[in-house]
């Protein structure tokens, strides 16, 4: 461990120790349990974020704020929490202060409800559409373009689900809407990525 | 919700394989960042160790430790109508002088070398007025006295005996404990063997003065080992000078363990 001064608890198998119980330790000084937790979110949070903002430069900037925060904030870390929710919560509110900042006149809620058939709207975008990535056999990257295309509501959905592996409940909690909206998100979100998928595929 | 949105599909497979391939990882200088970070805020959480309110706690907490130590040393441990350990040989404590013996050591000079640090406990003792060990005993004897009448009411033979029994106790206790605490033997006890002062097992032991009064050299015969058989180690400790005659006294240390204290002057 780099350093081992700090840690004032008694040592566990951090591997084994569960994400609260790692905010705990560390929140008590113990800076084994913050790497461990670290490193077993690293990857589904960056991807996240990347996703949201699509820049790795502005991705780096966010996942610095994010871990930040988790230092700064895990002494106020409510032992009854979760912290999946929680660190996706802050993801997300530095995720909105950044869009903020860099589109102050553009609504955030402004593609709810956006029904425009997904295709139609690739289509019409300069970008390489999904069809012309899928006969290049790149069906990844016509994901990935795709879900670029989704509205933030329903892209931020499904990204919570697909990388954060969290519940439709606390994808929910952590976007403060309720449950049916949060389903609601994620099925648009599935159905046009599928149907994108399916109609043009070669 | 149905459990095809539950579950991850093929979909949300096949996206995160093609965000593991295209996203990777964040920069080395950004996780460098974020650990070190962890690190300083976790360091900035320890407590400082010269913070005013560790140290108030800190002399606080030596200060409860003082005062227990001082409460728990001047606690009576014997049980009701026990015979203090002193009284378990009082012919013990007489010295013995031998007739070619040296003056005792004079009290002025113990105390001009002395210089006690802290209060010992035949100090405590001394102090006429507190004197609390010989009124404990006295009233824990006269208890026991008045414990066996009533028990042995039926005996008035027996009640007298043991209330003479009693009263003699007390005789005893309160003619020993007095001279004890003023015994110059005692304090070269606490002076120079603190260890064996309050020791729970016999000791013989020897200390050699100069024709000053200053003690030169002092230790202990090994249990089972005679003064003369332990002669040449003391003479060699004195440089191979050869002390004079010596003067064994018997005194009893704190637990009432038998002291033996050879004593002699350098010519």
């Amino acid at each position: 461990m780099p350093d081992g001064s700090l840690a004032i608890m008694p040592r566990m198998d951090s591997a084994a120790a569960s994400d609260e119980a790692l905010v705990a330790r560390y929140a008590a000084g113990d800076v084994a349990a913050f790497e461990a937790l670290y490193a077993r979110h690293e990857l589904p949070l960056w991807r996240c974020l990347l996703r949201q903002c699509r820049d790795r430069s502005t991705a780096e900037e966010l996942m610095q704020e994010v871990w930040f925060a988790v230092t700064r904030e895990a002494p106020k870390f409510r032992a009854d929490g979760r912290f999946l929710p929680w660190l996706y919560t802050i993801a997300r509110n530095r995720v909105i202060d950044r869009h903020r900042a860099e589109h102050a006149t553009e609504s955030l809620d402004a593609a709810v409800g956006d029904e425009e058939p997904l295709a139609a709207r690739l289509m019409d975008e300069e970008s390489p559409s999904p069809v012309l990535l899928s006969e290049r056999r790149e069906q990844g990257q016509a994901i990935l373009t795709a879900l670029n295309r989704l509205p933030r509501e329903q892209r931020e959905a499904f990204v919570l689900q697909a990388e954060a592996e969290l519940s439709v409940e606390d994808i929910a909690r952590v976007t403060g809407t309720n449950f049916e909206t949060a389903k609601s998100r994620l099925r648009y979100a599935r159905d046009r990525l599928k149907a994108l998928l399916r109609d043009h595929a070669p | 919700m149905s459990a095809e949105e539950e579950k991850p599909d093929q979909l949300a497979e096949a996206y995160r394989r093609a965000s593991a391939d295209e996203a990777g990882r964040p920069g080395d200088a950004v996780r460098r960042a974020i650990l070190d970070e962890a690190k300083a805020a976790a360091r900035r959480r320890q407590p400082v160790a010269n913070d005013s309110r560790y140290m108030m706690r800190a002399v606080a907490g030596i200060a409860v430790i003082g005062v227990a130590v001082v409460l728990w040393r001047q606690m009576d441990h014997r049980l009701p109508g026990e015979v203090p350990s002193t009284q378990a040989a009082p012919e013990a404590r007489l010295e013995i002088p031998r007739p070619e013996a040296q003056p005792a050591i004079s009290p002025p000079a113990a105390k001009a070398e002395s210089a006690p640090t802290a209060p010992a406990p035949s100090e405590r003792a001394s102090a006429a007025p507190a004197a609390p060990a010989p009124e404990r005993q006295q009233a824990s004897s006269i208890s026991t006295a008045k414990d066996v009448a009533q028990e042995s009411r039926a005996d008035a033979a027996a009640d007298n005996a043991a209330a003479g029994a009693a009263r003699g106790q007390l005789r005893r206790a309160e003619s020993m404990v007095a001279p004890q605490i003023n015994d110059p033997g005692t304090e070269v006890l606490i002076q120079y063997f603190p260890q064996q002062y309050n020791s729970d097992t016999p000791h013989s032991l020897w200390l050699v003065r100069d024709a000053a009064g200053r003690v030169l050299q002092s230790g202990e015969i090994v249990a089972g080992r005679s003064l003369e058989d332990s002669m040449p180690q003391i003479q060699q400790q004195l440089g191979g000078r050869k002390p004079g005659v010596w003067r064994e006294q018997i005194l009893l240390n704190a637990r009432g363990q038998q002291i033996r204290l050879m004593t002699t002057t350098l010519p």
